[in-house]
């Protein structure tokens, strides 16, 4: 275990309150650029031609008529841009551009043009010759040994070569667990595809100059590992790529840290010789990004029938699409049967497996969303066939403070678990829960649901690594740059850490500059992902502020005459502890020629922080429902959210976060699909009307409770908190409809035609 | 075969020479300038365009911008009064109601053309309004509250 001491912090003046976000005032005005909102002198604009078909080969490309339009400047095709992307799991490859197409939307050329309008014109006049190819969009389909390939080129591969990846893990001894049982119960669970619909759709500027320097704005999640990628795949020293996160970045979710048009459009800015931008519309956004992996997961849950788990099995199978990032959630799933409840005896199977869909990637509740509607449906099975009160279940098998993770052998650090519990079911007015099922109301029956979480943030297991890095740099009138590299995407993360800086150096928070992201300029830092920022971007920003303010406090002992141990400071004044008003200000300090002729180089202070361990963010969801038993129409009346958080360092920010996921909660919940054809591979929805997010007025009450069990190892205690309540509303729902109406509905989304299913099978 | 309008923006006579397909949103963005407004999906769907035409809240992606001949045109950049935030945008500050801020504009016009015919609207009636703007980061939560608490008369 990490060697931490625990200090305690003394009282906090900025950490802890709610001021004014940062740069909001330019959103509220219109003020704020976003990466489309850029203009670069000369910039062309970009358009992709992508394919009509599931699977096929190009045989060939001819777009000499597309070249020959006036305005139109350069095309390419895999003949110029067959570079690797990403190094991908599993053998399977994404190109820049390939000469095969893997899905419906795939990529096949791209146009750089004067206008956008002339450049989606130019597609029209490449001739693209495809050897379609059989396709597979059922990820059990594909599973077959006979099933048609996806990725050809893992035809080398010993094992079906659809399936990515298999992950087994193993503890204790399930078949043991399940003899020692008293009751045995199996279910198989549903997850669908859905969508990040972040409101900006991506937007990115490719620009070089003549000396092979590449610049490339985007809308992104990381500016560093896509430059990598983009290092990797052009052939290029990272030192000549520069790539930057526009300061206004229209939300991510998860879907802004990778797409394989990057490389293209490097490469098509080069052939054109001008700048290129190439944004997306709403239905590229939609199913050519990333989509959340569909899954279907196989449960069998042995228990005793005083109420404890004794073995819990669980086979998943993850659909990862065309092209994989999903690939992690079929093998990083498995650390959620271990982090909530006890149980001796697991074992889980994931197999990660190619169809020719969307693409798969990570999104907000990355693996832990799909999984806890199983798991956490499940222990409402399990609580109905003991007949206990599944609050009363939950509470009897929780991982405690100290109990160890099976997983990475770590201590629960800190747990507001069960504070969440009993705060959340308090609001709810659980009291009144059903006793039984579907036994009150008539035609509309109301029901109690909930379930808990816990997340994989930012890391589980000491193999991986989540540093975070911070330059600090101090004006002489006593104002500061904060320099880091990672990006704010509407999380306020400019202004957490400006408040981190603030607390820890005792220097004015609107005084303090944050500049994010561009990789020529901050300091590396790991993607905006995984609710890690905070704790481990915060983490060095607080050791580069203490570490900045000694500096100051030294030079002011020297011209005091005080000794350092005296003195502290706050809002940029250095003073002396037993004399307050006695004291100097940080731009009297660092103007004073004791300071000033010894020249600035100690007014730069920079850290490297590294999380000791996993920091285990937890939380319970609660949801009051109204089912329409005709219909099976399902209306939430109210979700109650309580989530540990470790310490909210804004605490009007942190609630906006966990609003926010609860609206991505419920939609995953109720509403969103995105379907694609099963006959044709096409994406029948990729729009608003018909993809059916959660507007204002579909809203129910919602209530978020903040718990703050101040953890020992995160800097200030800080948890992760940006994906927490997405985890846990779907499966809160889908048991309040079992305890208004007794059905169980095995199947997100929970449309009227899936509860109503739900309702019949349960009349038998 | 560009086409010569005359309008206001923001209060001021403007001239523009558009072509019959030019979309009202194409207009205020790429020959104005006025950037505010966003292109969230280019159907009418999500509200992330929305301005003020003749007082009434539009999708600009959804209005061609032959049909604003004669008429005026309020946007996100044409609302602060003497230097000073509109009170709806500094309800949005001050509640916190916007995290990336990219559907923000087009709620407070939404909002704002809303309030200035009905001054007094119930809760349920501002949730209804904004029906057509979506946001994906704050579950309305505070942008409600924000609203509010101008219809309520809070100071700002």
């Amino acid at each position: 275990m990490a060697k931490t001491t625990v200090i305690q912090e003394k009282e906090l003046n900025v950490v802890g309150t709610s001021p004014e976000m940062k740069l909001t005032r330019n959103k509220v005005t219109g003020r704020a650029k976003f990466t489309v909102d850029m203009k670069r002198p000369g910039m062309l604009y970009a358009k992709v031609l992508r394919s009509p078909h599931p699977s096929a080969y190009i045989k060939t490309i001819d777009y000499t008529r597309a070249l020959e339009l006036p305005g139109v400047y350069a095309v390419i095709t895999h003949e110029d841009a067959k570079l690797l992307y990403m190094p991908s799991h599993g053998q399977a490859r994404e190109y820049g551009l390939d000469d095969m197409v893997r899905y419906v939307g795939d990529k096949v050329a791209m146009v750089a043009a004067e206008t956008e309008e002339l450049a989606e014109e130019a597609l029209e006049y490449i001739n693209v010759e495809y050897e379609a190819l059989p396709a597979v969009f059922d990820m059990e389909e594909a599973m077959k040994p006979d099933a048609p390939v996806v990725h050809p080129e893992r035809q080398e591969l010993d094992t079906n070569v659809n399936i990515l990846e298999i992950s087994i893990q193993e503890w204790g001894n399930v078949e043991d667990g399940f003899k020692q049982a008293d009751y045995i119960i199996e279910n198989r669970f549903y997850t669908q595809r859905v969508c990040h619909c972040a409101l900006e759709p991506h937007a990115m500027v490719a620009e070089w100059d003549l000396e092979g320097n590449l610049v490339m704005w985007s809308s992104e999640q990381t500016a560093f590992m896509i430059r990598d990628s983009l290092a990797e795949a052009l052939n290029m020293p990272r030192s000549k790529i520069r790539f930057i996160v526009p300061e206004y970045v229209g939300g991510g979710f998860g879907g802004k840290y990778e797409s394989a048009e990057k490389i293209a459009l490097a490469i098509l800015a080069r052939k054109a010789g001008r700048p290129v931008m190439l944004k997306l519309n709403r239905e590229e956004e939609f199913y050519t990004t990333r989509t959340r992996s569909p899954c279907i997961f196989e449960t069998k849950t042995g228990v005793s029938k005083d109420g404890f788990l004794l073995a819990r099995q669980m086979k998943a199978v993850v659909d990862v699409g065309s092209y994989a990032w999903g690939a992690i959630m079929a093998s990083r799933a498995a650390s959620y049967l271990t982090l909530l409840y006890k149980c001796p005896n697991i074992k889980y199977t994931g197999y990660g497996v190619f169809t020719n869909t969307p693409p798969s990637g990570a999104m907000r509740g990355f693996t832990s969303t799909p999984i806890h509607y199983a798991m956490e449906s499940e222990i409402d099975e399990i609580a109905a066939v003991i007949n206990m009160d599944p609050l009363e279940f939950r509470l009897k098998n929780k991982l405690d403070v100290g109990d160890i993770i099976p997983l990475n052998n770590v201590a629960v650090s800190s747990s507001g678990l069960e504070e969440t519990m009993i705060k959340g079911a308090a609001e709810i007015g659980w009291h009144k829960r059903n006793p039984k099922p579907g036994v009150t109301g008539g035609k509309f029956k109301r029901g109690l649901g909930m379930a808990s979480y816990c997340h994989y943030s930012p890391m589980l297991k000491a193999t991986e690594r989540s540093i975070g890095n911070a330059v600090l740099m101090a004006n002489i009138d006593g104002s500061f740059h904060l320099l880091l590299g990672t990006a704010d995407i509407g999380q306020g993360l400019r202004t957490i850490m400006a408040q981190i800086a603030s607390e820890a150096l005792g220097g004015k928070l609107d005084e303090i500059d944050v500049t994010l992201a561009d990789t020529a300029v901050t300091p590396w830092a790991t993607t905006t992902a995984a609710s890690r920022s905070t704790i481990e971007t915060g983490g060095a920003v607080k050791q580069a502020a203490e570490d900045m303010k000694q500096k100051i406090i030294r030079f002011a002992s020297g011209i005091m005459d005080v000794p350092v141990e005296d003195l502290d400071a706050r809002d940029c004044r250095v003073y002396n502890l037993s004399d307050p008003s006695q004291g100097m200000s940080f731009a009297e300090i660092l103007r004073h020629p004791e300071v000033y002729l010894k020249g600035d180089n100690n007014l730069v202070t920079k850290a490297t922080y590294s999380v000791p361990q996993f920091i285990p963010p937890y939380g319970s969801q609660f949801a009051e429902v109204e089912v329409d038993t005709e219909t099976g129409e399902v209306r939430v009346i109210k979700i109650v959210a309580a989530s540990d958080v470790g310490r909210a360092i804004h605490p009007k920010s942190v609630e906006g976060q966990l609003e926010g996921g609860i609206h991505m909660g419920l939609g995953f919940a109720l509403s969103e699909e995105l379907k694609i054809c099963p006959e044709t591979g096409v994406p029948l929805n990729p729009n608003f009307l018909d993809y059916k997010l959660f507007r204002s007025g579909d809203m129910p009450e919602i209530k978020v409770i903040i718990v703050e069990p101040i953890d020992p190892y995160s800097v200030y205690g800080v948890k992760g908190v940006g994906e927490m309540t997405v985890i846990a509303t779907a499966p809160a729902i889908r048991n309040a409809i079992y305890n208004a109406t007794g059905a169980k509905v095995f199947r997100l989304p929970l449309t009227s035609e899936n509860v109503l299913a739900a309702l019949k099978e349960k009349e038998g | 075969m560009r086409q010569r309008i005359i309008f206001r923006v923001n209060g001021e006579m403007r001239e523009a020479y558009v072509e019959p397909k030019t979309t009202l949103l194409e207009l205020i963005r790429e020959d104005l300038g006025l950037t505010g407004a966003k292109e969230g999906c280019g159907k009418g769907e999500c509200g992330a365009c929305t301005v003020i035409l003749d007082g009434d809240a539009v999708p600009s992606c959804l209005v061609l911008a032959v049909g604003i001949e004669g008429k005026h045109i309020i946007t996100i950049e044409g609302i602060m009064e003497n230097g000073k935030l509109h009170p709806l945008q500094e309800a949005f500050v001050r509640y916190h109601a916007s995290q990336c801020g990219f559907c923000i504009p087009g709620m407070i016009l939404t909002a704002k053309a809303y309030l200035d015919k009905h001054p007094n609207p119930s809760e349920a009636e501002i949730k209804n309004i904004m029906m057509g703007n979506l946001c994906r980061c704050t579950g309305y939560e505070k942008i409600i509250e924000a609203i509010m608490a101008v219809v309520n008369g809070e100071e700002f």
